[in-house]
């Protein structure tokens, strides 16, 4: 597990410099993504994929809008390279090797992951946001 | 500011650090927030912003003067956050009076090209394409594979880059050579590889993750044009990636065991 979660912040930082995020924060967006991984490991066996995914990108978006209030940058360079190792890229293409193989039932099981995975992660940017929303709205003077 | 000719570079610094903004991927909410923000300094009575994710309506209206209006096409759409960090640095020192508006338009205008040079692009594509093997399950020896499939990718980006070939056909061929790739990696004789592994970890630099996220937030905030706009955008890179895979895979269907 230890060797996942380097590997997600070594992921996820690698893809931040491809997007060209600031250099110091680099390893901020690594570590954004280490700790949505690590949430989504944990609860994968108790809450499966979906529930676990959707935990995931929660503690994401959460991280991603405290660190942007902090260092006071968009919360975009935060959230856009973190939420990557949750996005269902895997499952999207497995959709696509298993209707190649003519195997139509799997694809669409696939398919459907994809779609639930990807509405789930949705659903956790929407929440967040909407809570910081209604955050910076009662303190107008700050922020 | 009591000129006119303020009040157009004012106008002109606001377009500009839209423009920036927009072009490199930062939500319409936040564009449309900016340029208002600046706007502001003028004290005009009405100040307007429309944006969308391929263009930037801009007015400035006053009783004392005439009304003045821009409208910015955008073109070329790409992910930059460093861009949209600067912007936002500027924005937000010039609103508070830090700099002058000679200095903030002045500073955008320098705004500098790439922070990594295409190396270390390339780099965070290999290493980024190794990572996610094995987050995605895979093993060291994949992790490796994988990182021999992001050169591939590398040198297709780069010779696409060459052609300026657009953004479909580059997703595509890219996805068709690490499906190739992994294709023949597999044919190498050691135990544990699976191919299933080495190209969903591959294609990991190319999902439309960021298209994804912004759509997302768009969508919240009731900017319904751009979120759908690049709801398609993500869904395009989607199955460019899927069709690409597809037919690498179908084309070395002679090779596999």
């Amino acid at each position: 597990m230890i060797f996942q979660v380097l590997a997600a912040f070594l992921g996820t930082a690698a893809f931040s410099a491809v997007i060209e995020a600031p250099k110091k924060y680099l390893s901020y967006c690594g570590f954004i993504g280490a700790v949505g991984w690590l949430v989504y490991l944990i609860n994968t066996e108790s809450f499966g994929n979906v529930m676990a995914n959707f935990l995931g990108s929660m503690a994401v978006s959460l991280i991603s809008h405290i660190f942007a209030r902090f260092f006071r940058v968009p919360v975009t360079i935060f959230l856009i390279p973190g939420i990557l190792p949750l996005v269902p890229g895997a499952y999207l293409y497995k959709a696509v090797y298993q209707y190649f193989l003519g195997t139509n039932e799997i694809a669409s099981w696939y398919l459907l992951l994809t779609i639930q995975i990807a509405g789930g992660t949705a659903l956790a940017i929407f929440i967040m946001d909407s809570i910081f929303e209604v955050l910076k709205k009662k303190n107008v003077s700050g922020v | 500011m009591e000129q006119i000719a303020d009040f157009k570079l004012l106008l002109d610094t606001a377009v500009l650090a839209g423009y920036i903004m927009l072009s490199n991927g930062a939500e319409i909410y936040r564009v449309e927030d900016t340029i208002n923000r600046i706007l502001k300094v003028s004290e005009f009575k009405t100040t307007e912003t429309y944006a969308t994710a391929t263009g930037l309506f801009v007015t400035l209206d006053d009783p004392k003067c005439d009304s003045m209006t821009v409208i910015k096409r955008i073109n070329e759409r790409g992910t930059d956050l460093n861009k949209i960090s600067l912007v936002n640095t500027i924005s937000r020192k010039f609103c508070a009076g830090e700099i002058s508006l000679k200095d903030a338009f002045h500073d955008l205008k320098n705004i500098k090209g790439k922070q990594y040079s295409l190396w270390q692009r390339d780099l965070g594509i290999i290493c980024a394409a190794a990572s996610f093997t094995i987050l995605l399950g895979g093993n060291g020896i994949e992790a490796i594979g994988a990182g021999i499939d992001g050169l591939l990718l590398v040198l297709v980006l780069r010779l696409s880059d060459k052609v300026c070939m657009n953004s479909f056909m580059r997703t595509f061929i890219g996805s068709a050579a690490i499906a190739v790739g992994s294709v023949l990696l597999v044919q190498v004789p050691i135990d544990g590889i699976s191919m299933d592994h080495i190209i969903s970890g591959s294609i990991m630099p190319m999902v439309p993750g960021a298209a994804f996220t912004t759509a997302i937030r768009d969508t919240l905030q009731g900017d319904y044009v751009a979120g759908s706009a690049k709801a398609l955008e993500a869904l395009v890179k989607a199955v460019a990636i899927a069709l690409g895979v597809g037919f690498g895979i179908i084309l070395m269907r002679g090779v596999r065991i």
